[in-house]
């Protein structure tokens, strides 16, 4: 399954989107809409797409659309333990997509009706993703509302400890493969090639859905 | 109006610092390892609140910010500790909230600056389950959050402090604790910042803040729909959650003085910053 993003309503920038006609034209894709947005606008477009799947990075919205459509839980939202999923399951979600910093401890998820999306290839950044204000505040742009990135984790950073200078330091993103298990993998290249890919996993605790 | 801050560890809580205010939040919600971190040390705890309640003010206990599972047992033992005790319970990570308004419904939730409180629409879900009280994500403006105030929940705002602008799985200190000869928890007892041009971050913990101080000083009258007003000072040096809060506490109670705002000026050592409130970048001040 590829995974698309819609111009205005996904993150890493419209560039790498799609419009709601060029994404109705295609077959079998789950739209990423992954800026924050009020509930009603998402259900609005929600109703516009025809594709059944959709990412969704606001809880209400999630709680809505997942009457109509397979809603997966964004990475951006942040979910780090057994209580988010199990909350997210509560709110209709098909799916939840862990941080990639949490790929070591998959095995700690309690098995739940809720699918468990792991990232095998992942850009790993300077905050858990959905958790980086960085851009908005250096340069007034927000990955959560705009969809845009400064990217100003990347500069050269000098440290100072106690005042004085002990050396300098990047946070710029780096694009890691993993080889970790889940209900669902995802290979996240919409930033470089427009489109991501999901596959099935084959984890036994997590058996392809 | 209440005036509220955040004191991490009993050797915050002299009574001069906690004077100006009318509620505090126990523990320091970034690291579980900062030294004598409430959320950590629960019979501190216990006495940070004895001390609040023997001093007539709000007590909240706060939580730690991104939970994962091998940290559950900890916040299970705290929240079972403190159920009791506190006004109120605050989580930023949603799965937390829901266990608290599941599991405790006769505990107040607050919900924190990280929740990613972003819209109208989620804002509402959370006071449906049971959410009393919300920290709107920091990156709103002023009209943005002042949507929210129609949905019934109660509103809580930072007019003063640094803020989070990330929080991630690492604690970037630790990263130079052999340049600097000191292991965790000792490293923080001195500053860190990383510093670029003109731009300044504070790490701590798993979160990094905001170099400069937020200061809605000035503009405070544009907050006046909140129910709360926080001031930011769980990282500060000694001294700073008292000069702060007198200062606001005289802000509320008489109005504006070009002195104390001189003063809080002064207080910032990276300068001053109005955060998101005006959509601008997060780190430009505006003049009123």
């Amino acid at each position: 399954m590829r995974f698309v993003g819609l111009k205005g309503y996904s993150r890493y920038s419209d560039k790498k989107a799609y419009t709601l006609d060029e994404i109705n034209r295609m077959e079998e894709v789950t739209v990423v809409l992954n800026r924050v947005r009020e509930s009603e606008d998402l259900e609005r477009i929600c109703k516009a797409l025809k594709h059944e799947h959709v990412v969704l990075n606001e809880i209400a919205s999630i709680a809505r659309i997942s009457r109509e459509k397979k809603v997966t839980a964004s990475v951006g939202l942040n979910p780090l333990n057994n209580h988010d999923l199990e909350f997210y399951e509560e709110l209709g979600a098909y799916a939840v997509v862990l941080p990639p910093e949490l790929n070591e401890e998959v095995e700690s998820f309690e098995k739940k009706d809720v699918k468990i999306e792991v990232f095998r290839k992942a850009f790993v950044e300077m905050f858990y993703k959905g958790k980086c204000f960085l851009s908005s505040y250096l340069s007034g742009k927000s990955v959560k509302r705009d969809g845009e990135c400064r990217m100003e984790c990347g500069k050269k950073w000098e440290v100072f400890y106690n005042q004085k200078r002990v050396g300098s330091v990047t946070f710029k993103p780096k694009l890691i493969e993993y080889d970790v298990g889940g209900d669902l993998l995802k290979y996240e290249i919409r930033q470089i090639k427009g489109m991501g890919v999901i596959e099935h996993g084959t984890d036994n605790k997590h058996p392809k859905p | 109006m209440e005036l509220t801050t955040n004191i991490p560890n009993l050797e915050g809580m002299s009574e001069c610092s906690i004077k100006p205010y009318d509620g505090i939040y126990l523990g320091m919600p970034y690291c579980w390892e900062y030294e004598g971190n409430f959320i950590s040390n629960l019979h501190d705890l216990e006495a940070g609140i004895e001390i609040l309640r023997s001093l007539k003010k709000k007590t909240y206990v706060t939580t730690f910010a991104v939970p994962r599972n091998k940290d559950l047992e900890k916040i299970y033992r705290l929240v079972e500790t403190v159920s009791d005790l506190c006004d109120a319970i605050e989580a930023s990570n949603l799965g937390i909230i829901r266990y608290l308004t599941k599991e405790y419904p006769d505990v107040k939730v607050h919900a924190g600056g990280l929740t990613n409180i972003y819209t109208v629409s989620t804002a509402e879900l959370l006071y449906s389950i049971g959410v009393s009280r919300i920290v709107p994500a920091y990156e709103l403006s002023i009209e943005d959050i002042e949507k929210m105030k129609d949905v019934g929940v109660e509103i809580e705002v930072v007019v003063h402090g640094k803020i989070p602008v990330g929080i991630g799985h690492e604690c970037f200190l630790k990263r130079f604790s052999k340049i600097v000869g000191r292991d965790c928890p000792k490293i923080c007892r001195e500053e860190m910042y990383f510093k670029s041009e003109d731009l300044v971050l504070k790490p701590f913990g798993h979160a990094t803040l905001s170099g400069k101080d937020i200061c809605m000083y000035e503009h405070i009258d544009k907050l006046e729909f909140a129910d709360a007003f926080r001031i930011e000072a769980v990282t500060e040096r000694i001294g700073y959650r008292e000069r702060v809060g007198s200062i606001y506490r005289r802000l509320i109670d008489d109005g504006f003085s070009r002195s104390d705002f001189e003063s809080l000026k002064a207080l910032s050592e990276n300068g001053i910053a109005n955060g998101y409130y005006f959509n601008k970048a997060g780190q430009i001040y505006v003049s009123r």
